[in-house]
């Protein structure tokens, strides 16, 4: 292969160079002082808006952000609702990136601004200016596949806006998750961009051999006295009205952590108590306790042998990128040590992605590592990729330790390039206030399977969890989640039916305690499957206590104890009459929680069936009953 | 033959009894029919169901074409062949029992059921056949759920002044009065599962870049008996395994294992194999 000729890469480099230094001018507030180049770039702004609920449409947005700067684009990324009408309509090249959550709802952060798009639609032509293109993020097990997106998408045609290119679906359900979509996307994007606002005669892309400036830039403090700009930040204790985030988290007590399955059953389920004194909210049934874990010690231990790293070196973080803010004080407080960034903040035990392999092919001079990096971060190595990591979900941790040319090369910075951070948990919670006050209780199935690797996968919160004793504090939030309960207040409510085959039986008994508690249990059918009576059925002798003072109507279901196997859905079937007289008659509010894919189905499939048999008028007409009659009663929350 | 075209993609579904050699000549036939540009799959009715095509990639389905022309198709079956067909796509079939056929059809819902016809078959078809056999032909739909179609309210942007801001468009001729109002049809589908399958996971066998242990050759030569030799004289001396699953090929006995430190003694644990490092 032929070398480019020196000249022109040191211009590239000079351009890039006079590019970043713009920009962090700018970032300073400082005005720049070359008024050619930056009047240009004016000309080539990119607005990019992500509405983003777990933070993931937001790094993809800040991703294309550094992108657009290879193609001479100044990006300037925004949270949707963080941008008004006034400055859309300023704009004539706006890129937005979407995920949809909960029931095929948009993020909280798109929803307002939404609204005011859809209160425009009797305008058709109000963004006849503007040139846009929609990135949506989501999973194809849901019946609402990318709805937050598609609507987006559609609603920005019919107010006059022009696509550049098709909506892209990105998809969790893919083999290679949503960047299969987002990578190819991006490269219709430039394409198309390219050919609409070309570069001018003698100027190029930048060159992938030249690689971008690391998000962050990291000051290491040698002598702990000289700390003047950062503030060490202990956790808050309590919570002020700030958003629903890691900003609001406040640390609570383990004061149970016990095993509920039988010590022979393959699964191991936990029941976990903490103290919620510093909560100033009551939670209610339904709602969902967020949970900020951190990585094992064992593995904090292997990736600082692994990078070579001094864990007590003192060091903060400054934004590199204007388009990127700082990790949340919370999560990595400025100062700290290279130990605790590596225990709280950074997910090490995520899987790479693509970029991952092309960022380390900068870092590393053995040729026969760089090649494999290459052929990894190829197009034409998706294969590759897949079979090396995600098939066998191979951790970042577990790479690096693969590439010892490699990995002692890496600098400081550009590890929060590499490694994404620690994701939240949810954990709907399975106990009541009323009944368990200054208490939440959470159901935790423990994550741990064998896939080709020799070491099992453990998942990182549910036995960074089972490992918390008694009196050791844990970062956690209130959030509420997507499964309402009728006000106890109200009188008249109608029976509540509620099917939970395993740990989806968590929001239930928060609600079913929080029913005994008030004294108004009548009325709550529940419906628990689980594999046996002896080895999980979690529950059993608080539930069969209150079936004998009849304070609850219980089925169970349990698969395995006999021959062929019984689940939820059949159990209803058999009962259908009488599923039929809540259902059907007596307007029962019915609800749903637990695994995603087979079992909603063969649920929806049970509830379709009881309409059959309770109104005798065929399969058709159950469906259509179904859809335009149950649909509002029936509420379900499914997770992967 | 069948009014089957160059380039066009074929879908052949035969039942049992058959007789192969006949199912091969056949299968030849339509293969030059067709062309270089063109494709023939052939599928056991019975496993039409399971097989998962994508849907409309087919232009013509012959159906029980080959003697002895007793097997119906049951409709769920048809109903698989029509999601495969492409709009306007052609299904052929021949059978003793044309009234059936004809109502299986029509239930699985194919347009343009035709009425039995002759079917020309050759004196060696027509040997040992008691009943007559007819032919049927019918079509799938022209039009197709899912389909794109131009989003009706995707107007052109008219001339107007630059700040178009609060013009408010009085001829509404789109009911909208809910965000979902703004889902078309395509919308509200779901990818194949098929298509969320990175290509070929089936077969994990790599050899590495200086493979002595004779994979590189097998893999080449698709031998499955010394594949199976090899596998039980491993030696390793490609040099290939101490660098990490990245770099081991598939017959490599320590997949799975991190990358050796060096002058690290491994030890595997559950083989029989020769420990060589």
């Amino acid at each position: 292969m032929d070398q480019p000729p020196i000249i022109s890469r040191s211009r590239l480099e000079i351009n890039f160079l006079r590019l970043l230094n713009v920009t962090q001018q700018m970032a300073n507030g400082d005005k720049p002082k070359d008024w050619t180049f930056e009047k240009w770039m004016e000309s080539r702004s990119l607005v990019i808006l992500y509405g983003s609920e777990t933070g993931t449409a937001q790094e993809v947005a800040a991703r294309i952000g550094r992108e657009a700067r290879r193609y001479f684009f100044m990006p300037i990324v925004s949270a949707m609702n963080d941008f008004s009408l006034d400055n859309l309509l300023k704009q004539t090249l706006v890129v937005f990136v979407a995920s949809t959550t909960g029931q095929g709802d948009d993020p909280s952060n798109m929803r307002s601004f939404f609204k005011m798009m859809w209160s425009q639609r009797k305008n058709k032509h109000i963004l006849f200016n503007l040139h846009f293109a929609v990135l949506g993020l989501g999973d194809s097990s849901y019946q609402k596949f990318n709805y937050a997106a598609k609507r987006l998408n559609n609603l920005l045609t019919l107010l006059g806006g022009r696509s550049l290119i098709k909506l892209g679906l990105g998809d969790d359900q893919h083999d290679l998750g949503p960047d299969f979509v987002i990578n190819t996307w991006l490269k219709e994007l430039w394409n198309k961009l390219m050919d609409l606002y070309p570069l001018p005669e003698g100027c190029k892309p930048m060159d992938s051999s030249v690689i971008m400036p690391p998000k962050y830039k990291a000051v290491f403090l040698n002598n702990i006295e000289s700390i003047s700009n950062g503030t060490c930040v202990e956790m808050s204790k309590s919570v002020s009205d700030r958003p629903i985030n890691i900003d609001n988290a406040h640390l609570a007590e383990v004061t149970m952590n016990t095993r509920v399955t039988a010590d022979d059953h393959f699964q191991e389920v936990r029941l976990i108590e903490f103290d919620m004194t510093h909560s100033e909210e009551r939670h209610k049934p339904g709602d969902v306790l967020m949970i900020q874990p951190q990585n094992l010690d064992e593995h904090v231990e292997e990736f600082l042998q692994v990078l070579e790293l001094d864990p007590q070196q003192v060091f903060y973080l400054d934004v590199n990128d204007p388009n990127v803010s700082l990790p949340s004080l919370s999560l990595l407080p400025r100062p700290c040590t290279v130990r605790e960034c590596v225990k709280n903040y950074l997910d090490i035990q995520a899987m790479p992605q693509r970029y991952f392999f092309e960022l380390l092919s900068y870092f590393t001079k053995d040729e026969t590592e760089r090649e494999k990096f290459l052929e990894i971060s190829s197009s034409e190595g998706q294969q590759a990729l897949y079979d090396y990591c995600n098939r066998p979900k191979r951790s970042i941790l577990e790479v690096l330790a693969d590439f010892p040319h490699t990995r002692q090369n890496i600098p400081f910075e550009y590890i929060f390039d590499l490694v994404p951070s620690i994701r939240a948990r949810p954990y709907s919670i399975a106990s009541s206030s009323l009944a368990l006050p200054k208490k939440a209780q959470i159901l935790v199935a423990v994550v741990n399977y064998n896939t080709v690797l020799k070491r099992a996968r453990l998942g990182l919160c549910t036995n960074w969890l089972a490992r918390q004793r008694v009196g050791n504090s844990v970062p956690v939030w209130i959030k509420p989640g997507t499964l309402t309960f009728p006000d106890l207040s109200n009188e008249a409510i109608p029976p509540v039916v509620m099917i939970g085959p395993g740990t989806g039986c968590a929001p239930f008994r928060s609600y079913l305690q929080e029913r005994v508690a008030a004294g108004l249990s009548k009325g709550v059918v529940m419906v628990f499957g689980c594999r046996s009576s002896t080895k999980d059925y979690f529950f059993k002798d608080e539930w069969e206590a209150l079936v004998n003072k009849q304070e609850l109507e219980l089925y169970c279901a349990f698969s395995r104890d006999q021959e062929e196997k019984v689940y939820v859905q059949h159990i209803m079937k058999d009962n259908a009459p009488y599923f039929w007289k809540l259902i059907g008659e007596q307007k029962a509010l019915v609800y749903f929680a637990g695994n995603a894919k087979r079992v909603p189905i063969d649920v929806h499939e049970a509830l379709t069936y009881i309409c059959e048999v309770g109104r005798g008028k065929g399969s058709q007409d159950a469906e259509e009953y179904m859809s335009k009659n149950l649909t509002k009663r029936y509420q379900t929350e499914t997770w992967a | 033959m069948f009014g089957i075209n160059s380039g066009q993609n074929v879908l052949l579904l035969w039942s049992n009894p058959v007789n192969t050699e006949e199912l091969q000549t056949f299968v030849g036939d339509i293969k030059s029919a067709v062309g270089d540009d063109g494709r023939v799959s052939v599928e056991n009715s019975e496993m039409l169901l399971s097989s998962s095509h994508q849907a409309s990639c087919f232009d013509h389905v012959l159906a029980g074409v080959l003697p002895p022309f007793t097997y119906l198709c049951p409709v769920d079956t048809l109903g698989e062949a029509l999601r495969v067909l492409k709009p306007s796509g052609r299904l052929t079939t021949r059978t003793v029992d044309a009234t059936t056929t004809q109502s299986n059809l029509k239930m699985a819902g194919f347009t343009s059921v035709s009425e039995p016809k002759n079917a020309n078959l050759t004196d060696e078809q027509k040997k040992d056949l008691t009943l007559p056999v007819n032919e049927v032909t019918c079509h799938k739909p022209s039009f197709e759920v899912g389909s794109s179609v131009q989003l009706s309210f995707a107007k052109a942007p008219a001339a107007q002044s630059s700040n178009g801001t609060w013009n408010i468009d009085l001829d509404d001729d789109l009911e909208l009065e809910n965000p979902d109002d703004l889902l078309t049809e395509e919308d509200l589908t779901r990818p194949d599962p098929s298509s969320l399958k990175v290509c070929g996971t089936t077969g994990q066998r790599k050899a590495c870049k200086n493979c002595v242990c004779g994979l590189k050759e097998e893999l080449e030569s698709e031998d499955v008996q010394k594949a199976e030799e090899n596998r039980k004289n491993f030696k390793s001396s490609c040099g290939s395994c101490y660098l990490g699953d990245a770099f081991r090929c598939a017959s490599c006995p320590y997949l799975g294992m991190p990358a050796f430190k060096p002058g690290e003694k491994v030890k595997l644990v559950d083989s029989t194999l020769q420990d060589t490092t």
